[in-house]
């Protein structure tokens, strides 16, 4: 069913996809930085904890 | 709200909320788009390009949002000198950011089929693209003073100043003669001009993009505080050694 609708040349014409994939770029992006940052930095309190 | 503003009980809850609230964020807006892109009727007037809508607002709604809880974070920083509320703040401003130029983005790319261009001086779109200035002008702020080890308050100042933009937003449609549509739905009223084949995966949207700014507000946060607690031990134990 996706195919179908993911080749659907008016889609493309009215910007759906490229703004559907900038916002999920964005999005994914944003939570996975969020997710490293918070990852690495609590990981250098735990190191620094231990010394 | 005191009682839970203290850090060390914040990083207890926060813990346990961050994967519920981003799992859920994550959920609800596979959900939302999926049924936007596949299950919901193109519109009646502006056929398939209404999709847009499905990113487009739960993003504006959230840049919004989010410098209205930037600005309370800021102002409990500012009367309380509450250090998470500073964190907070911080925490909100990169999200709020981002979400604002996803809107502006996506509005650009529903103007173009919509109205026939990218871009116009719309007092809609002028007053979100100043809400992007706003964002980006307590980010180089907040960065600034965290630089020099000060207390956060000409951001804090600059996120209350910027506060008398919400209106103009909300308002501008009314206001003056605008490009943009009027509001098709009032949370005051709890009533909605949109059909509900459309209002469903919209309303699922919404939720799934509240939950995942929620879930990247926590986690800046616990990585803030953590980079904290670094500095302090590393304070202390050049102290100590002097």
């Amino acid at each position: 069913m996706t195919e179908g609708v993911v080749a659907r040349p008016d889609l493309w014409a009215n910007f759906i996809w490229p703004a559907y994939a900038i916002t999920l770029v964005g999005l994914l992006g944003l939570l996975i930085w969020a997710f490293v940052s918070m990852r690495s930095a609590e990981k250098k309190a735990e190191e620094s904890k231990r010394r | 709200m005191h009682r839970y503003a203290n850090p060390t009980r914040f990083l207890k809850i926060a813990r346990v909320a961050t994967p519920i609230v981003a799992l859920l964020g994550l959920a609800l807006t596979a959900a939302g788009l999926w049924i936007g892109l596949f299950a919901s009727p193109p519109d009646y007037q502006q056929g398939e390009s209404v999709r847009i809508m499905y990113v487009h607002v739960p993003a504006a709604w959230l840049g919004a949002g989010g410098y209205m809880s930037l600005a309370i974070a800021s102002a409990t920083a500012l009367i309380w000198r509450h250090p998470l509320a500073t964190i907070a703040a911080r925490a909100i401003a990169p999200a709020g950011a981002a979400f604002t130029a996803i809107c502006l983005v996506s509005g650009s790319l529903w103007g173009k089929p919509t109205w026939g261009t990218y871009w116009v001086w719309d007092a809609r779109l002028t007053s979100m693209l100043v809400l992007l200035f706003l964002y980006l002008g307590y980010l180089a702020l907040s960065a600034s003073e965290a630089e020099k080890g000060g207390e956060a308050r000409a951001s804090s100042i600059l996120a209350l100043v910027g506060v008398i933009n919400l209106p103009i937003i909300k308002y501008s449609v009314e206001w003056w003669n605008t490009l943009h549509q009027g509001s098709s739905i009032s949370v005051v009223n709890a009533s909605s001009k949109i059909a509900p084949e459309l209002l469903t995966p919209l309303l699922l949207s919404v939720a799934g993009f509240s939950f995942l700014f929620a879930a990247i507000v926590l986690m800046r946060m616990r990585a803030m505080l953590a980079q904290q607690r670094v500095e302090a031990r590393s304070r202390r134990m050049a102290e100590a050694l002097a």
